[in-house]
């Protein structure tokens, strides 16, 4: 590298900002190259952001019940009208009735154009649980008109507000079960391979074991065990309980490996023959070269506790309404009727792959800059 | 204990060092490597010990021993003091090594792996002053600066990280870390092999400057003996654990009394091409032997162009030869060796 150095002013301070770079600005330089990583972190604070201000972001409130408005098709929004441009709009509903099935049909009204405002007021609600307000993001003027940007269920009820709130337990899910298996995992892992032998052994055949389990039929038994009358927040805690406990073998193996390798590293002995104790040897050399790896493989562990979720919601073993989590509302698809009547009531599902692939996406561009000294 | 020549700064005695073969769920003991297997040697204050051998023969080994990275297997190691009283490291627990390790230090082979490349220069070099409480922070940075300065790379690099420098740059930050303290004694373990010759002499030629400025004593280990042959004063030749012949340097160079160094010596390459073809090449047959399972009597005669019956047998012992020589050959006063240099 410093052969390449150079005469120019500029130049040579370009490269002594490289130079003098800290362990975290190489990771994020080079995160910062994986484009597809980097939109999928935005997308996730987007979305977890979305699931925190989900009252905020959302018109409606997750349980407001609408008779006349039951399976509304997703609505656009537009921009142009047939008069030019109007910011946007939706054009209002017509509500009738098949003659032949009786079932009910919404054909758009052009002649009716409903502005979208925002920061509009709405139904009333406690902002973060704390503060009452009306005040929404977005919405419509007119509290007889909705705006159902996802169409709404069979109650009528709104799906995107309904996505949004069932966001905050599903998102939030994964990473309380990925903070649990991140405690079984860093300590099992860290005795694992710091003191090797026997104990090693050991660790190594029970997470061989738990690996060896079939994944959903155990979720379903320990779910199933879990006792109905519940407090709906006792049975989620204990579901991601029940989720880390297969996810941590898998962050023990990557915890485990990473002191292997660096308890043989020649600085660790250069530390030690320095006279350097335990102590420091594991809190400034080993652990800040672990952090970046532990961070990847947590990103990792995520998407698999949001699958967990919602497969065992969606078999009804797992959170159950009035609780709304993607997992609970693709249990309104569950059927062909449904699905047929209304498509979009799977849009939980798309929901559910897009944050997995994002999680993905994140975790292999944070595990590829997790070592930015790689020769 | 018995006493120290005056010059004698280190000496190890009967060092050996048995790694155990663990199999199965229980961790079951099933064989040793055998390491270092009786090792003894001698080193004068102020001069540079080579300790030479093909890879696997056991050179870090003994490195890492006298350094008490590991623990011994057997054996003493006695170590001068400041005080000039000799103090054996070999049975010391790591707190009571604390202040000993300011007086050994280590240069490492990788110039990659050996520097945390997560901490500054400061950090690096000063991580042993630290430790040892040498003074404030701005006495630490004065003195990695001049640390910095000693080894050829300039004061204001303090603040840049290893990612920054050249392989051989590198290993000047390792040895000026190296020296922070201040030791008596340096272990530089393979310290140039892997850099390119041009700069290997250069390093070669900082560590001769050091040790004459500071009155160094190095151990010089490598497995390339043309590298020994400029910087040691006298050379230790390795084969499977053992010592198998001590020498000062002119002398091995020039008549080699085992076999085993022979062949090493017919391996370097001749500078002169054309002395080139007048040398007799012994090339080493085969492999050399496993350390968990040696073969019988002398280890080295399944390779061995002179072995007979009795080295199949006997176990020969190191002998002393006069003139400061040692060797374990059993039919050494027979042989006659070639060397490199023309005696
Ligand atoms: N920690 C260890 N556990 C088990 N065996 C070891 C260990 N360290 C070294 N050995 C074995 O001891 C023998 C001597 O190794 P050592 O590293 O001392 O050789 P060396 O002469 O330095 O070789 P090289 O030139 O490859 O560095 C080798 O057979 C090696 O496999
Ligand atoms: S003892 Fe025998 S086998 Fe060993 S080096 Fe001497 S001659 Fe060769
Ligand atoms: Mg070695």
């Amino acid at each position: 590298m410093s052969t390449l150095a150079s005469t120019a002013p500029e130049d040579v301070r370009q490269e002594e900002r490289l130079y003098t770079a800290k362990p975290w600005t190489l990771i994020w330089w080079r995160f910062r190259k994986h484009k597809l990583a980097v939109a999928s972190l935005v997308l996730l604070i987007l979305s977890y952001s979305g699931a925190l201000f989900a009252d905020f972001v959302s018109p409606y409130r997750p349980f407001d019940i609408e008779k006349l408005q039951t399976f509304v098709p997703p609505q656009s929004v537009h921009l142009f009208s047939a008069n030019g441009f109007e910011g946007p709009f939706v054009y209002g509903l017509k509500r009738s009735r098949d003659p032949d099935t009786a079932r009910v049909i919404y054909a758009t009204d052009e002649t009716r154009i409903i502005p979208v405002r925002f920061f509009v007021e709405g139904p009333e609600y406690d902002f973060l649980g704390l503060i009452p307000t009306k005040l929404h993001l977005f919405g419509l003027d007119d509290p007889k008109q909705k705006l159902n940007l996802l169409g709404t269920d069979a109650l009528g009820r709104d799906l995107f507000t309904r996505l949004m709130y069932g966001a905050r337990v599903t998102l939030s899910a994964g990473l309380v079960g990925v903070s649990f298996s991140f405690l079984l995992g860093l300590g099992l892992g860290a005795i694992s391979g710091y003191y090797g032998g026997m104990l090693d052994t050991s660790i190594q055949r029970l997470m061989e074991f738990i690996r060896s389990i079939p994944t959903i039929p155990l979720w379903m038994g320990l779910a199933a065990a879990v006792p109905i009358a519940w407090d709906p927040l006792y049975v989620y805690v204990l579901i991601t309980v029940i989720l880390s406990l297969i996810g941590w073998t898998y962050l023990a193996r990557v915890v485990r490996g990473r002191f292997l390798a660096l308890r043989n590293e020649d600085y660790v002995m250069a530390a030690r023959l320095s006279g350097a104790s335990e102590f420091r040897i594991i809190t400034k050399h080993m652990l800040p070269a672990m952090t970046s790896y532990i961070i990847a493989a947590l990103t990792l562990a995520v998407p698999e506790m949001i699958l967990g979720e919602t497969a065992l919601s969606f078999l009804g073993l797992g959170l159950r309404p009035p609780v709304v989590s993607w997992g609970v509302l693709l249990q309104d698809a569950q059927n062909l009727r449904s699905i047929a009547l209304a498509p979009w009531l799977l849009l939980p599902g798309v929901a559910v792959v897009i944050i997995v692939l994002a999680f993905n996406f994140l975790g292999d561009g944070l595990r590829d800059a997790a070592d930015p000294y790689g020769r | 204990m018995t006493a120290l020549a005056d010059d004698t700064l280190i000496s190890v005695r009967g060092l050996k060092k048995h790694f155990p073969i663990q199999k199965g769920w229980l961790q079951r003991v099933v064989g040793h490597v055998k390491a270092v297997d009786d090792v003894s040697f001698d080193i004068k204050r102020g001069e540079t010990f080579g300790l030479v051998g093909e890879s696997g023969s056991g050179k870090s080994t003994v490195a890492r021993l006298i350094l008490r990275a590991y623990t011994l297997t057997a054996g003493e190691i006695l170590f001068r003091q400041p005080d000039g009283s000799n103090l054996d490291i070999s049975t010391l627990r790591e707190a009571e090594l604390r202040p000993i390790r300011e007086q050994m230090q280590m240069i490492f082979q990788d110039p990659y792996s050996s520097l945390n490349p997560r901490m500054t220069l400061l950090d690096l070099i000063g991580e042993p002053l630290i430790i040892h409480g040498r003074g404030s922070q701005g006495e630490i940075r004065d003195r990695v600066q001049e640390l910095l300065t000693l080894v050829g790379l300039r004061p204001e690099y303090v603040s840049r990280y290893p990612h920054a420098f050249s392989g051989g740059q590198r290993q000047r930050i390792g040895i000026a870390r190296a020296l922070a303290l201040n030791p008596s004694f340096i272990a530089a373990d393979e310290a140039v092999s892997a850099l390119d010759v041009s700069v290997a002499a250069q390093n070669i030629n900082l560590l001769q400057d050091l040790q004459e400025k500071f009155g160094l004593t190095y151990l010089f280990i490598t497995h390339d003996l043309s590298m020994v042959e400029h910087i040691s004063n006298r050379i230790g030749v390795m084969y499977v654990g053992r010592l198998v012949e001590v020498a000062p340097t002119e002398a091995l160079f020039a008549k080699p009394l085992h076999p085993y160094t022979e062949a090493l010596l017919s391996a370097v390459p001749e500078p002169d091409p054309r002395a080139r073809h007048a040398r007799k090449r012994v090339a080493l047959k085969g492999e050399i032997a496993d350390p968990a399972n040696a073969p019988s009597g002398c280890a080295f005669h399944p390779r061995c162009a002179y072995a007979t019956d009795r080295c199949k047998a006997e176990v020969p012992e190191l002998r002393d030869m006069g003139q400061g020589r040692k060797v374990r050959c059993h039919h050494a006063d027979g042989l006659s060796l070639t060397g490199v240099i023309p005696a």
